[in-house]
Formats: structure tokens, sequence, C-alpha cells
């Protein structure tokens, strides 16, 4: 409550020309909004210009926002539609260079990841790679529920969905997760 | 009861969107019932490992110093609520609105209701001279424009479904 007083009080400051004041938010929520565009494209370049895009068009637009809503919902709003913009003009089937590359390893490999690979996947690496092999949309729903702590409300808002169809995508979201969590790395969870 | 079933229902407890009696029951259940203790241990342990373990990036070092030069050079753009007027929007709608009404009135104030015959309604319609309108340019504009509008509105709710199909 304390900082969406004063995400508002830095606000009235830019809108009354004290530019500078903007980059209290950036620096605020530049990591938020770098992760949730990494989860749409998987590759820090593209996910940094869209990020910065994102900070960019909510200087712009900040007169509209009225303060209704957390001004962290309103920015998260601003990286969804930002980033299905990138994504229908970049055209489906986009495969990162990172993704591109385990692929490749594992198509080298008989169709498994090599051992040290496996050996030296921590965790944090897993989950990671997990979350690159969930459909369109649900990392990032993972996202903006365990990283940006948005309620389902809040993502419905930034969705344009209804809290109740967040639920079940949510639900279905962890169940995938789940699933390759335990199909394709069922050994190093042991 | 399905595991997909069972798995909702523990979801709603471990994030608590249940209500007092669904609550109650669920932890009665996880209590008692070997299964339902099973999946929830196995959806608590996923719950705890996605905060846990999930990174927030970090963009690069000089990424805020980015957006400020990108900022510095945009000017915030005035409210909409400043250039677009609801009382006008409120008003052209209200025109229309009373438009229609009157002419349904009036429609109905002309019918000879006790003629007797069918054509009470064709012999109101025609009494109506409407060729003064449908002559003049300014109904083949504003026709135009309505059209023009319908197809606007036709694409953004197809836009809207399909969307709302994809995700």
């Amino acid at each position: 409550m304390r900082e969406q007083a004063d995400d508002n009080e830095i606000i009235q400051l830019v809108l009354q020309g004290q530019q500078s004041a903007y980059s209290v938010l950036v620096e605020r929520y530049q990591q938020y909004v770098f992760t949730l565009a990494y989860r749409f494209v998987n590759n820090r370049e593209i996910a940094e210009e869209l990020a910065q895009d994102v900070f960019v068009k909510a200087y712009r637009y900040l007169a509209d926002f009225k303060g209704n809503s957390k001004f962290s919902t309103w920015l998260y709003t601003i990286v969804n539609t930002t980033c299905l913009s990138h994504l229908r003009k970049k055209g489906d089937g986009i495969i990162s260079l990172a993704e591109e590359h385990i692929i490749s390893i594992v198509d080298n490999n008989g169709g498994q990841l090599p051992n040290n690979l496996l050996h030296q996947k921590t965790q944090k690496q897993m989950l990671e790679a997990a979350m690159r092999y969930l459909p369109d949309g649900d990392a990032q729903l993972l996202t903006l529920f365990y990283q940006a702590e948005q309620s389902l409300e809040e993502i419905g808002i930034i969705t344009g969905q209804t809290p109740n169809n967040i639920k079940v995508r949510l639900f279905r979201a962890r169940g995938k997760l789940k699933e390759i969590l335990t199909q394709k790395f069922s050994k190093e969870l042991m | 009861m399905k595991q997909e079933e069972i798995e909702m229902e523990l979801w709603e407890y471990i994030d608590g969107l249940c209500n007092k009696a669904d609550h109650e029951r669920i932890a009665t259940l996880i209590a008692t019932d070997a299964m339902w203790l099973q999946h929830y241990n196995e959806l608590t342990a996923l719950h705890a490992l996605i905060p846990k373990e999930l990174e927030i990036e970090q963009p690069s070092m000089r990424f805020t110093k980015n957006v400020m030069e990108a900022v510095a050079a945009v000017k915030i753009a005035p409210a909409t609520k400043k250039y677009i007027n609801h009382t006008v929007i409120k008003g052209i709608a209200a025109f229309f609105i009373i438009t229609i009404v009157a002419s349904v009135i009036y429609a109905f104030a002309i019918t000879d209701w006790h003629s007797g015959n069918n054509d009470a309604y064709t012999n109101a319609f025609a009494k109506m001279d409407l060729s003064a309108f449908f002559n003049s340019n300014f109904f083949y504009v504003t026709l135009g424009i309505n059209v023009v509008l319908g197809l606007l509105l036709t694409d953004t709710l197809f836009r809207r479904k399909l969307r709302n199909s994809r995700s």
C-alpha cells in the first residue's frame, strides 16, 4: 500500500514536469518488466528492447493512469500488449537461440541431454528450462502470479480475461509445468 | 473423484480461494485420505519451488539510463478525458435513440388500428413520405459512415474472440 502511494506521488511529480523522477519507477519495476518480456521472447536482447519500449509507452501515456489499479498492474498490461504485438509481427514458431541450442544438443545426442549437462543442472536451471517448454502465455502467467505477485483479478485486467478464466489457466499451466518437470527432469528431481 | 478435480480443489485450497466450508472439507480430506495427502504434498512442493527457484531476470546495467535517454525526447500525451468529451458522445447516442423512438411512435400514431384488415401496418408506412430522405446525399453519406463503423465494430469483436480463443 505504501509503495502504491509512493508510485502515485512519483507519477504526480513526473506529470508536473520532473522527468528525472521517472527513473525511480524504472528502477523499481525494470526487473519485473524485463522478466515478463523475457518469458515471451526467450531472448535477452529482444526482451531488453521490448522492456525499454514498455517504459517509453508508459511514460508517454502516464496521464491516462487513473490510479484505480496498482501502477504495476497498468504497467504489466502494457508489457502484455507490447510483447503480443511483437510476437504477432514476427509470426508464430519463433524459437529462441537458447532453445535452438538445447534442441540441437538433444538431437545430436539421440534425444537426450548429455550426462555432463544433466549433472550440472540445478533446480533453478531445470525450472527455467521447463518454463521454456510451456505454451505461449503460461510462462508469463506463472511469472505474474509468483514473481510479480499479482492477484487473479489483476492478472485478469492485464490479460483482458475474467478472474475465473485466469484461475483455470493457472491450474492448467501448473499442471503442464509439473508434467514437464516429471517427464523431462525426473532424474534431477530425485 | 478424478485426479484433475482433486488437483483443482487442492490448488484453490493452497491459494486460499475456497470458502470456509470447502476449506474445512479439503483439510479433513488431506488429513484422512492418503491419495489427497499425496497430491497435496506434490502440489505444495511445486508451489514452493516456483517462487524459490525462478529467478527475476536482470536487464543490462545501462537499462535505466537508456530508458531515460529515450523518454527525454518524448512528450507526455494529454489524458484522453481532456480531448474526448463523454458528454458529446452521450449526446450523439441520445440523438439516435430519440430519432428511432420518435419514428416508432410516429408510425404507431398514424396507424389505423380499427381498420380491421392486415394492411394496417403497410398503410401506416405507406403514408410516411420518406423519398426526400432517401434521395438526399446526406442519407448516402450517413449510410456510408454507418457501414464503415459497423465493419470496424465487427472486426474488433472478431479479433477479441480470436485473441481469447488463442489464449
